[in-house]
Formats: structure tokens, C-alpha cells, sequence
């Protein structure tokens, strides 16, 4: 070998011990000439590469032919190869064969190999994760969508397909405001803008159109999606349908408004009586008896006062009845509300000699809400506490406003709750009470209006001395001062 | 019945229109007529002065009508109670029974036509004394 020769195989050796990467120097013989010191890591103790064939340098992989097959065409060829793909004894590589050129034939070949183990199996675990995140987005029961900053859906998964009837193709790129009934579409882009603002929203209750035209009622909660800089870059929506659980509530809620109707009806329709009496002798009196003109007057005014106060009652009676659509939302005062429930047990109240004590706040106590629902939940406190007296006692109603809420009270002075069943009394169905007098549903209804009503309700009794029944309800703006 | 005159005669009802009611019914026979929204109001009249005829409703705010019959009565023997009620009818065994028992010796029902209150006052008036 000559002298220039030399030097040159020292850098060869040289480059081959340093580089990040495995490398054999490979002779025209195809037998190992060098072997660089990340390869020679690699071998048994004793081991050595140098002259061996490289046929037996690969004897378990099964490319073994393929890594022969490939360095004889650079031998032929002069030309490098990248990016081939090898296993041996369990690690994986990619390599290149690059001609080493010397006179202008190829003298030897370097196989570069780079160990991908690792990388891979990475990958793989990449890919478990992916998969598995998939899979819980695709696998819930509750709506999950993407979307981006302007509220275009980017993935749309199993439940929204099977709640909207509406494939991801059908979504992708269209605003999730356009899949909603009109009235809830403001809404809906009003949540966007407010993620993008605040990062998080929810849950706000808004409709979205169903399969076949039906309207569905969802909870959602919506967050913004953040890169790991901190970045915005879409939306994350997440529904829960609630139109099956709103149509029991609603089922529940009607039974419960018959029952009390069916407590009530009697008394109700004997409250009536007295206007009418009244009404009716101040006719008769005007008919047949020779009046002056004062006392026509007074007839005349009785008649018109009676006849007001019967259809008052049969105005909350069937404000009471009638059926209430979940949408239906209004600002009203509470003092109204307690005032109309007032009126309809009136006569149970007076029936077990309930003295009532009347106490409405003078400041107006708004709240947004259904009237029917909100009129049931007065009249089941109301009739419970009657119901809690049946040898007479103080009734003792109140409203007030206290910072941004509406407190309604509702205390007796009845037997009060044993203290094991205080727990229960949320549950439907729990009664102590006899049957005909109470179905066990009032409070546990009342409970879910208040709560459907963003408000909370409290408990507190002592066996022998009483309840006292708090209503809290978040105040509503008014329009007008 | 104008002769009468003297007579006194006491209306108790929770319902300040419905004493207003049988007070100008009654007063129009020319019966001198007190009225009393509670049985303790009412006993507070019969303590000052005795009335013939009584006329109670059978539910008030502190006792029942027909008990309210039975203390005035004890009371005031002579006085005659007839009871109107929105809630009895006059089939019910406490009416039937305060009936037999004289302590109620008529009974109305709610609304009713005034020519019954007159006639009941009437009834009452020529009752024999128990």
C-alpha cells in the first residue's frame, strides 16, 4: 500500500470511529475492511468484522441477500444508495451505501447505518396514544367537535353524527351555527367569540337541529384549544344532549302539577265560593230589594270585587295547569308568583287554621324563568308546610333581594323533619304523607326547577318545631328601572 | 216583621264582604244587626249583649262555626245559631249531628239565595226555646 494510500485509510478509520452513525468499509470482495468503532460496540467479546464477508456479517437477517445484492450494484454502478431499510438481531436500521472512489474506480463502499430502535418504537407509541385518544373521542356519548377560529367544524365525532344524523363529510368546514335552530344560532356564534375572549365557556343549554327536523336540547361547554406556546388555534365544543332527560323532568314535573292540582281543586273550587256568595247576594239585593242610591252603589262595587276575585283564582288556577314549554322563559317578579301560589292554597291553608304571615321585599324581585315552573315550586313549598300543620300554626312567606339574588322563604311552624329523613326528602317518590295529600314528588321536582333555574334551594328543620324552605335565585336585569 | 224590631241579631264570618252581605240582607227586614271576623270577636259581642239569632260561618280563622253554636249557646241560651258554610253540605253527619243536638237550628249553604236567609231568620225566630 503506498504511502498517500495509507494516510487516506487512517481518515477513513478515522471518520469511521467518530460519526454518530454505524459504519462498515466494505471491500470489492464485499468482505469487511474496517469496521467503525459504534459497530464494533455492538459485537460479542472477541468478535471482530475486519475480512469477514458481509453475507455473514447480516447471517440473521433475512435482508442479508438484499445488502449484498445492493453494494455489488454501488461496486457497478459508482452510484450511492440512500434510505434502505434492514433488521438485524432485533434493532432496525436505515442505511445508504456511499461508493468511496479512488482513480476513478470504486474501491470501497461504506454501508452507513443509522439505528432506528428506538424512533420507532416511539412512533408506535405516538400512534397507541393517537389511537386511543381517537378511539375516546369517537367512543363518547357526548358530542365532541373541533373547530377552528372562525367556528368552522374541523372533526365532528360519533355522537354528534348520531345525534344530528349528519356524517363529518356532510360538517367539515361549515359553522356549527348554521346546524341550530334560528333562535339559538346568535347565541352559538356569541359562545365563540366569548372562548376565543375568555378560553373557557359553559355550559350554556342551546338547541341544535336533530335528524329528521327535531330539535335537540344540548349542555355545552366550549374551550379554547391552545398549542404549547400558548397559541390559540381552534375550538374545542363538547354537548350533551339532554332533550330525553328534559322530556322526563317535563313528564315528571306534569305529574307532579296534577297531584297538587288534585290536593287542591277541592279547596280551590270552595275559595270560589265565597266571591260568589258575595257577588250573588249583592245582585239579589240590587234585583229585588228597593235600594237607595248609595247602597246601589255598594252593591254594584261588591258584585265587580267578588267577581274580580273568583277569576283571579281561576286565573292562577289555570296559569298552574297549563302546560309548560321548556323554552318558555320570561322576566317576573317572585312577589307575583308567591302572591298567585298564595292564592291557590289558601283555602288548605285556612282549612287546618295556618295563620299566614306575608313579607315581600319592596325592591322588585326579578328573576328570568319559567312562570309555571317557578308558580309549582311556590305551591309545593307552600302546600308542604301546610300539609307539615294540620293542627293549625304560622305560615311565614317572605321574598327579598340579597346582592344579585332572589330569596324565597317559606318557614312553618309545623312538625318538622326527623332528622333520618332529611336526606330523603329530595328523593322522588319520599312521602310521609297520606295518600291523596302528596305524591313524594314535590320536592324533588321543585328542587330540579330551582336548579333548572340556576338557583339552589336549602333545608332546615327541627323535629317538633319546624322548617324553613330557602329559595335562592340569581336576580334578573330589568329593562325599565 | 218590622215590629219586631228589637230583635238583635249577629253575624260572624271571616269574609268582611260577606258580613257586609247578610248585615244589608237582615237590615233591610229591619233587624238591628253586629257582625264579628272571628268566633273570640263574636263572643266579645254576646258577653255585652244578648241576640236572638246567630248566624256563623261554619269556618273561622280560631274555632268551628258549630263549636262558636255551642259556646254562644251556652252563653246565651235563647240564641238561636244557624250556620252557613262554602265547604258543608247539609247532608254532612256534623251538620246533621249539631242538628239533632240544637245547637245549629238551621243551615246555608254558599252561594245562596237571600230569600233562604230571611226564611232561616224567620225559622229561627219562631223556634221554641230549648
Amino acid at each position: 500500500m503506498s504511502p498517500r494510500k495509507n494516510k487516506a485509510e487512517s481518515l477513513l478509520s478515522c471518520i469511521l470511529d467518530n460519526a454518530s452513525v454505524s459504519m462498515l468499509c466494505v471491500g470489492p470482495a464485499l468482505r469487511v475492511v474496517l469496521a467503525g468503532s459504534n459497530w464494533r460496540a455492538r459485537l460479542g467479546e472477541g468478535e471482530d468484522e475486519d475480512g469477514r464477508q458481509i453475507h455473514r456479517v447480516f447471517a440473521e437477517s433475512e435482508q442479508r441477500d438484499e445488502v449484498q445484492e445492493l453494494l455489488r450494484k454501488v461496486f457497478r454502478t459508482g452510484k450511492p444508495l440512500v434510505g434502505q431499510r434492514l433488521e438485524d438481531r432485533n434493532r432496525h436500521y436505515e442505511y445508504s451505501i456511499i461508493p468511496f472512489m479512488w482513480g476513478g474506480e470504486v474501491t470501497y463502499a461504506i454501508l452507513v447505518l443509522r439505528d432506528t430502535t428506538e424512533e420507532l418504537r416511539l412512533l408506535e407509541e405516538v400512534r397507541a396514544v393517537q389511537s386511543r385518544l381517537t378511539s375516546i373521542v369517537e367512543s363518547a356519548s357526548d358530542i365532541v367537535i373541533s373547530l377552528d377560529l372562525s367556528g368552522r367544524i374541523v372533526t365532528w365525532n360519533n355522537a354528534a353524527r348520531a345525534i344530528t344524523g349528519r356524517s363529518s363529510r356532510e360538517v367539515t368546514g361549515r359553522r356549527l351555527a348554521d346546524l341550530c335552530p334560528g333562535d339559538s344560532r346568535e347565541a352559538f356564534s356569541h359562545a365563540i367569540a366569548e372562548t376565543l375572549r375568555t378560553k373557557r365557556v359553559g355550559p350554556v343549554r342551546l338547541r341544535l337541529c336533530g335528524r329528521d327536523a327535531e330539535v335537540r336540547t344540548v349542555d355545552w361547554a366550549f374551550s379554547a384549544m391552545a398549542d404549547e406556546a400558548g397559541t390559540v388555534s381552534g375550538i374545542v365544543a363538547v354537548g350533551r344532549d339532554l332533550t330525553e332527560q328534559l322530556e322526563t323532568e317535563g313528564r315528571l314535573q306534569r305529574a307532579d302539577r296534577l297531584a297538587a292540582l288534585g290536593v287542591m281543586a277541592g279547596g280551590i273550587a270552595h275559595e270560589v265560593r265565597n266571591p260568589l256568595a258575595i257577588s250573588s247576594a249583592a245582585a239579589q239585593l240590587l234585583l229585588t230589594r228597593p235600594l237607595d242610591r248609595a247602597t246601589q252603589l255598594e252593591c254594584a262595587e261588591k258584585i265587580h270585587t267578588g267577581i274580580e276575585r273568583a277569576s283571579h283564582i281561576i286565573e292562577s288556577l289555570l296559569r298552574f295547569a297549563r302546560s309548560s314549554e321548556p323554552g318558555q322563559q320570561s322576566v317576573l317578579d317572585m312577589t307575583n308568583v308567591i302572591r298567585e301560589a298564595l292564592r291557590l292554597v289558601e283555602n288548605q291553608r285556612k282549612l287546618v287554621r295556618v295563620k299566614l304571615s306575608l313579607s315581600l321585599g319592596r325592591r322588585r324581585s326579578t328573576v328570568r324563568g319559567n312562570p309555571t315552573l317557578l308558580m309549582q315550586a311556590v305551591v309545593n313549598l307552600l302546600l308542604n308546610a301546610v300539609n307539615a300543620m294540620p293542627d293549625g300554626g304560622g305560615l311565614f312567606v317572605s321574598s327579598a333581594r340579597e346582592a344579585d339574588k332572589v330569596l324565597v322563604r317559606v318557614r312553618d311552624t309545623g312538625r318538622g323533619i326527623p332528622k333520618d329523613d332529611v336526606r330523603k326528602v329530595f328523593d322522588p317518590f319520599f312521602t310521609t304523607m297520606r295518600v291523596g295529600m302528596g305524591t313524594g314528588l314535590g320536592l324533588s321536582v321543585t328542587y330540579a326547577i330551582v336548579q333548572q333555574h340556576g338557583g339552589d334551594l336549602q333545608i332546615e328543620s327541627a323535629e317538633g318545631q319546624g322548617t324553613v324552605v330557602t329559595v335562592e335565585l340569581p336576580l334578573a336585569g330589568e329593562k325599565s328601572p | 216583621m218590622r215590629k219586631r224590631s228589637a230583635a238583635q241579631l249577629l253575624v260572624v264570618d271571616d269574609e268582611r264582604d260577606m258580613c257586609w252581605a247578610l248585615s244589608r240582607i237582615l237590615g233591610l227586614e229591619g233587624f238591628g244587626v253586629t257582625t264579628a271576623v272571628s268566633a273570640r270577636a263574636a263572643m266579645a259581642a254576646a258577653e255585652k249583649k244578648s241576640f236572638q239569632v246567630a248566624f256563623l260561618d261554619a269556618k273561622l280563622p280560631d274555632v268551628d262555626g258549630v263549636e262558636l253554636a255551642r259556646r254562644l249557646r251556652r252563653l246565651r241560651p235563647g240564641t238561636k245559631c244557624v250556620l252557613i258554610s262554602g265547604y258543608l253540605y247539609d247532608d254532612d253527619p256534623v251538620i246533621q249531628s249539631a242538628l239533632k243536638q240544637g245547637s245549629i237550628c238551621g243551615f246555608i249553604s254558599k252561594p245562596f239565595h237571600i230569600d233562604e236567609v230571611v226564611h232561616a231568620l224567620r225559622k229561627a225566630l219562631v223556634a221554641p226555646k230549648s
